[in-house]
């Protein structure tokens, strides 16, 4: 069955690429309905007081309907002079909350994680998320699993060719009496040319959208607020290629002494459009 | 009890009436009047058309089939119909998408590579649509 779903990526067109720059923030737009995008994103930490971290993880995002995305995750990660390990999975989904384009646009998005405490994706950061978190070695860290709900209330415009988003961020622990933990991540972003030329071209300007993007902790119910919190200022770039690959590169910054000092994150993604209706169509379905 | 089943029926009838009518209603006839009026800004621009042809190729064609010649999962846009409305009208469908039958908004292309969409699809080299079966 792996095997199946390898040829149909392989006969699937790739479809041409403008994907969103931002590694933390969500903006309002879904993956196209039947398309299957493929992406491999990696995240490089410096510890303050430990060893450096790589966070490798694969994300498989499918487009259900025009109003529906689903994703699947699969995270691990490296941590230098210790091991490699397989930290667990997400499933994400997220739902367009209005038909049509409007000033601001919501997203409801709705995540479960099962995952250990050796993740170090740091896809979000969350209630008093901090950088000594992850001083403890992966042989204890990862003996435990969390399996927590995270809700984010997207909320994105586009403005010009300029898009703004925000998500505020709410995470409930379903395995501990853990009170709810917020988060934020907001970012802004442009194409480096808003017309597309004539021609098909790998370096033009439109290919690339550039910005950044901030995001971090606020605490929990019990203690909602910015102390004890880690935040981060990161510039992002995408280049989509015309051959439907995009690359994704990121620098962050930690903007306080909870936070780790640098966070380098980079990615591959490729989106095969055409997908679910193959896929279908190979089971007997309409195409 | 007569009069109560009297109106449940005529409401009944009523919607049917209006489900109906519905389904013969295109996403060009839900655009609001005041964007069917936008004019497009690179109406005639050479370059445009074949902007817009890339990028149609490029984001369109798997649902509309390249060079919007037939009909695939979304309706081919070789017709009079989409050739003759109004650009603002075609813009406006792009940028909101008809998210009920599949069509997702296409705001994430910047405002102008919409219109560059929108100079192909109405003034690009494409054949004539295909005659219709006499009544």
């Amino acid at each position: 069955m792996p095997g199946a779903a390898v040829l149909l990526c392989a006969l699937a067109p790739p479809l041409g690429a403008q994907e969103s720059p931002y590694f933390v923030t969500y903006d309002h737009h879904l993956e196209e309905p039947g398309s299957l995008e493929v992406e491999y994103f990696s995240t490089f930490g410096t510890q303050p007081g430990g060893n450096a971290f790589i966070a490798p993880w694969l994300e498989l995002e499918y487009g259900a309907t025009a109003w529906w995305t689903t994703e699947f995750y699969l995270d691990s990660q490296t941590t230098f002079h210790d091991s490699t390990v397989f930290t667990g999975f997400r499933w994400e989904n997220r739902f367009r909350l209005l038909a049509g384009e409007h000033r601001v646009n919501p997203v409801l998005y709705v995540e479960y994680e099962n995952i250990t405490g050796a993740d170090k994706i740091l896809k979000e950061i969350e209630g008093n998320d901090v950088a000594s978190d992850f001083l403890e070695p992966n042989g204890s860290a990862g003996r435990y699993t969390n399996h927590e709900l995270e809700m984010k209330l997207i909320l994105s415009s586009d403005w010009k060719g300029w898009n703004f988003a925000v998500n505020p961020l709410f995470v409930k622990n379903l395995g501990a009496n853990d009170p709810w933990e917020f988060g934020y991540a907001a970012g802004v972003s442009r194409p480096l040319a808003l017309e597309a030329s004539p021609r098909r071209c790998m370096f033009c300007r439109e290919n690339f959208i550039a910005g950044v993007e901030m995001y971090g902790g606020l605490g929990t119910a019990g203690s909602f607020g910015l102390p004890s919190t880690s935040h981060y200022l990161a510039p992002v770039l995408a280049w989509n290629l015309p051959s439907g690959w995009t690359v994704h590169a990121s620098t962050g910054f930690g903007l306080n002494s909870d936070s780790h000092g640098l966070l380098v994150r980079w990615g591959l993604s490729r989106e095969f459009s055409g997908f679910g209706h193959m896929l279908s169509a190979m089971f007997g379905g309409k195409p | 009890m007569r009069n109560r089943l009297a109106a449940g029926t005529s409401i009944a009838i009523l919607f049917a009436a209006l489900a109906v009518s519905a389904a013969g209603i295109t996403a060009l006839d839900r655009v609001p009047p005041k964007a069917r009026l936008r004019p497009n800004p690179l109406e005639g621009n050479p370059a445009a058309v074949a902007a817009g042809a890339k990028l149609f190729e490029q984001h369109c064609a798997v649902c509309h089939a390249p060079g919007a010649k037939n009909r695939l999962r979304g309706p081919a846009l070789d017709s009079i119909q989409v050739r003759d409305a109004p650009p603002g009208a075609l813009f406006w469908v792009i940028t909101n998408g008809v998210v009920r039958r599949g069509m997702p908004p296409w705001s994430k292309l910047p405002e102008p590579q919409r219109w560059q969409i929108v100079t192909f699809l109405t003034g690009g080299e494409m054949p004539p649509p295909a005659p219709r079966p006499a009544p």
